[in-house]
C-alpha cells in the first residue's frame, strides 16, 4: 500500500518537475519571452535595469534553479503588468474556480452516473439511445455558445437568472444569491464533462454485466434486482472513481471559457486577461498551479481507489 | 448495430461534403464581400439582398459564415496534421525502441497531459502571439499527446508479433519495420482519433476566437463572429444563432463520422 502510494507520489513529482521545466524553458527561451524585452525601445539604463531585475545575465539553468527554489517557497514571481506577486493573485481566484468546478462535478455525477447505469442495464432501450444522443450532443456543442443561449433565455427573455458575476452588486453575501449566480455557469461546465461520465458509467457496468459471475448469479436463481444491486453495481462503481481524476483537467480547462462567458472571477478568466495583456509570468504561474491541482487531485483519487479496491495495492 | 452506424456514417459524410462544397465552391460564383462594412445597412434582418441579414458593421452574415467556415475547417485540419506528425513520431519511437527513449518521451507526454489544455494553449499563444499559424500549431501541439499514447500502445502490441520478428530475422532495418510493417497496422485507429480530433480542434479554435485570442478580425471565423454577437444579444439574437449552429452541426458530423468509423474498423465492439 505505502510502496504503491510512494511510487505514485514520485511519479507526480516527476510530472510536476517536467511541467515547470517545460513552461520555464518556453517562457524564457522563446522569441516572445524576456529576450524580446531586449529588442524593445528602451534606453540603455532601462535595459540594464531589466537585465538586473530578471537576472538575464545569468545562464538559463541557474535562473531555472533559483525560480524553482522560489516556487518551492511559494514565490512564483511578479506579474509583468501589475507588479504584484502572482501566487496570492492566483490563489484568490482559484477558490472561485474550485466552487464552480465543484458544483459542475457534483451535477455531472448526480445526473450522469444514474443515466449511464440505467443505460447499461437496459441496453438498446430508449433510455440507452437517449443517453448516447445526449452525450454526442454534449460533446459537440460549443460551451460558450450554450452559455450565450442560456443567457438569452434565462436572463434576457425571462429575467430569471443574473447573466454574469458571482454576487449581486451592493448586497451582502447570501447563499441563495450565490447559487442564483452559480446555476448557469455550473450547468455549462457540467456539459463539458457529462458525456464522459455517462459513457464511463455505462461501459463500466456493461463490462461487469458480461462477467461470468453475473451469469452464475442469474443461474442460481437471483432476480435481476438482486444481481444488479448485490453483485454488479458495487464492482462497476469502483472504476468510476478514477474518472474523477481524469475530469479535473477538463473542468479546469473548461473554466477558461465558461468563466469568461459568465464573468465569473476565477483562475480561468485571470488566464485570459493575462494572455490578452501578454503577462507571461502570470500565465506561466497559472499553468503551473493548474498542473499542481491536477497532479494532487489525481494522487487523492489514487489514494481513495487503493483504499476501496484491494487489488490495486498489490497490483 | 452495423446497419444503424453505417446510416450515420453516410449522413455525416454527406453533410461534410455539402459543407466543404458550400464554403469552397460558392465563393467562386458569389462574392458576398465578407469584410466590407456598409454603415447604411447595419443589423438588418434577412432579405433577398442579404439572405441571413447583416451584422453590426453592415457586413453580409452569410458571406462571413462561408469565410469563417473556410478558416475554421482549414485550421482544424492543419492542426491535426501537426498532431499527426509529432504524435506518430514520438509514439513510434517510444513504442519501438523502449528503454530510456520510452521513459523520456512517455514522461513528457504525461507531463503535458497534466496541464489542462486551455492553459497550455494560452501559455503558448501569450509567448508566441495570436497569429493564425500559431493558432494551428498550438492546437496541434495540444492533440499530439493522445495520438502519441495510442500509437505507443499499438507499437507495444505489434512489436513482438510474428511478422515483425520474421522481418527482423530477415535482417530488415528498424526504420523499415516501423514504417512498412507496424505503422500500416495503426492507420485505422489513427483515422478514428484524428476525425474526432477535428471536432475537438473546431471547438478549441472557435473558443479561442470567441475569447479574442484566436483568429483575429476582420478575418471572420465562426468563433469570433460570436464574440461580437454577445454584445447585440438584446437587439439581434440571430447573430448569435447562426455561427453557433454551424459549429455544432460540423462538430457533430465529425464526431458521428469518427464513432461510425470506429465501429466499422473495429469489429470487436
Amino acid at each position: 500500500m505505502l510502496s504503491y502510494l510512494g511510487r505514485r507520489l514520485l511519479q507526480g513529482v516527476v510530472v510536476l518537475f517536467i511541467v515547470t521545466l517545460l513552461t520555464f524553458l518556453l517562457v524564457n527561451a522563446a522569441p516572445g519571452g524576456p529576450a524580446s524585452l531586449m529588442r524593445m525601445e528602451t534606453t540603455d539604463a532601462e535595459r540594464q535595469a531589466l537585465i538586473q531585475q530578471l537576472h538575464l545575465d545569468e545562464p538559463l539553468w541557474k535562473r531555472y534553479g533559483s525560480w524553482l527554489a522560489g516556487a518551492l517557497h511559494g514565490d512564483l514571481g511578479l506579474s509583468l503588468n501589475s507588479r504584484e506577486p502572482v501566487l496570492p493573485l492566483i490563489l484568490k481566484r482559484l477558490g472561485n474556480t474550485l466552487q464552480l468546478a465543484g458544483a459542475a462535478l457534483l451535477l455531472a455525477v448526480v445526473i450522469g452516473l444514474p443515466l449511464g447505469l440505467v443505460a447499461a442495464m437496459r441496453r438498446n432501450s430508449w433510455i440507452d439511445h437517449g443517453a448516447t444522443l445526449l452525450s454526442t450532443l454534449g460533446m459537440s456543442v460549443p460551451d460558450f455558445w450554450l452559455g450565450i443561449l442560456m443567457i438569452m433565455v434565462f436572463s434576457v427573455s425571462w429575467h430569471l437568472l443574473p447573466p454574469s458575476g458571482m454576487s449581486s452588486i451592493g448586497s451582502a453575501f447570501t447563499l441563495a444569491d450565490r447559487i442564483r449566480h452559480l446555476v448557469m455557469p455550473a450547468i455549462v461546465l457540467t456539459m463539458v464533462i457529462l458525456p464522459n461520465v455517462v459513457r464511463f458509467a455505462r461501459s463500466s457496468l456493461a463490462e461487469v454485466l458480461d462477467q461470468d459471475y453475473i451469469r452464475t448469479a442469474y443461474a442460481k436463481g437471483l432476480s435481476a434486482r438482486q444481481v444488479i444491486y448485490r453483485h454488479a453495481l458495487r464492482n462497476s462503481l469502483i472504476p468510476v472513481v478514477t474518472i474523477i481524476g481524469l475530469l479535473i483537467p477538463a473542468l479546469l480547462g473548461g473554466s477558461v471559457i465558461v468563466e469568461s462567458v459568465f464573468g465569473w472571477p476565477g483562475m480561468g478568466r485571470l488566464a485570459v486577461e493575462a494572455s490578452s495583456g501578454r503577462d507571461y509570468t502570470l500565465v506561466m504561474a497559472i499553468t503551473v498551479v493548474a498542473a499542481v491541482v491536477v497532479v494532487v487531485t489525481n494522487l487523492l483519487v489514487d489514494l481513495v481507489y487503493s483504499l476501496i479496491d484491494p487489488r490495486i495495492r498489490h497490483g | 448495430m452495423g446497419r444503424k452506424r453505417s446510416w450515420t456514417l453516410w449522413l455525416a459524410g454527406l453533410f461534410l461534403v455539402l459543407l466543404y462544397a458550400a464554403v469552397w465552391v460558392v465563393p467562386l460564383f458569389w462574392d458576398g464581400h465578407p469584410n466590407r462594412p456598409d454603415p447604411a445597412h447595419t443589423l438588418t434582418a434577412p432579405s433577398a439582398q442579404h439572405l441571413l441579414g447583416t451584422d453590426e458593421l453592415g457586413r453580409d452574415v452569410l458571406a462571413r459564415l462561408l469565410a469563417g467556415g473556410r478558416i475554421t475547417l482549414s485550421v482544424a485540419v492543419m492542426a491535426m496534421v501537426v498532431a499527426l506528425v509529432i504524435g506518430v513520431t514520438v509514439g513510434a519511437l517510444a513504442g519501438y525502441f523502449r528503454g530510456w527513449v520510452e521513459s523520456l518521451l512517455m514522461r513528457l507526454v504525461d507531463a503535458i497531459m497534466a496541464i489542462p489544455s486551455f492553459f497550455l494553449i494560452l501559455t503558448l499563444l501569450t509567448i508566441f502571439g495570436h497569429s493564425t499559424p500559431m493558432v494551428i500549431l498550438v492546437i496541434g501541439v495540444n492533440y499530439w499527446t493522445p495520438v502519441a499514447r495510442m500509437v505507443y500502445a499499438e507499437f507495444l502490441r505489434f512489436r513482438e508479433r510474428e511478422f515483425v520478428e520474421a522481418s527482423r530475422a530477415a535482417g530488415a532495418h528498424s526504420w523499415t519495420i516501423i514504417v512498412r510493417h507496424i505503422l500500416p497496422q495503426v492507420i485505422p485507429s489513427l483515422i478514428v482519433l484524428l476525425t474526432l480530433g477535428i471536432g475537438w480542434s473546431i471547438l478549441a479554435e472557435s473558443g479561442l476566437s470567441y475569447l479574442g485570442l484566436g483568429i483575429q478580425p476582420p478575418q471572420a471565423s465562426w468563433g469570433n463572429m460570436l464574440q461580437n454577437a454577445q454584445v447585440y444579444i438584446w437587439t439581434a439574437p440571430r447573430l448569435a444563432i447562426y455561427p453557433g449552429l454551424a459549429i455544432m452541426a460540423t462538430v457533430l458530423a465529425f464526431n458521428a463520422l469518427g464513432n461510425a468509423l470506429r465501429d466499422q474498423l473495429d469489429p470487436r465492439k
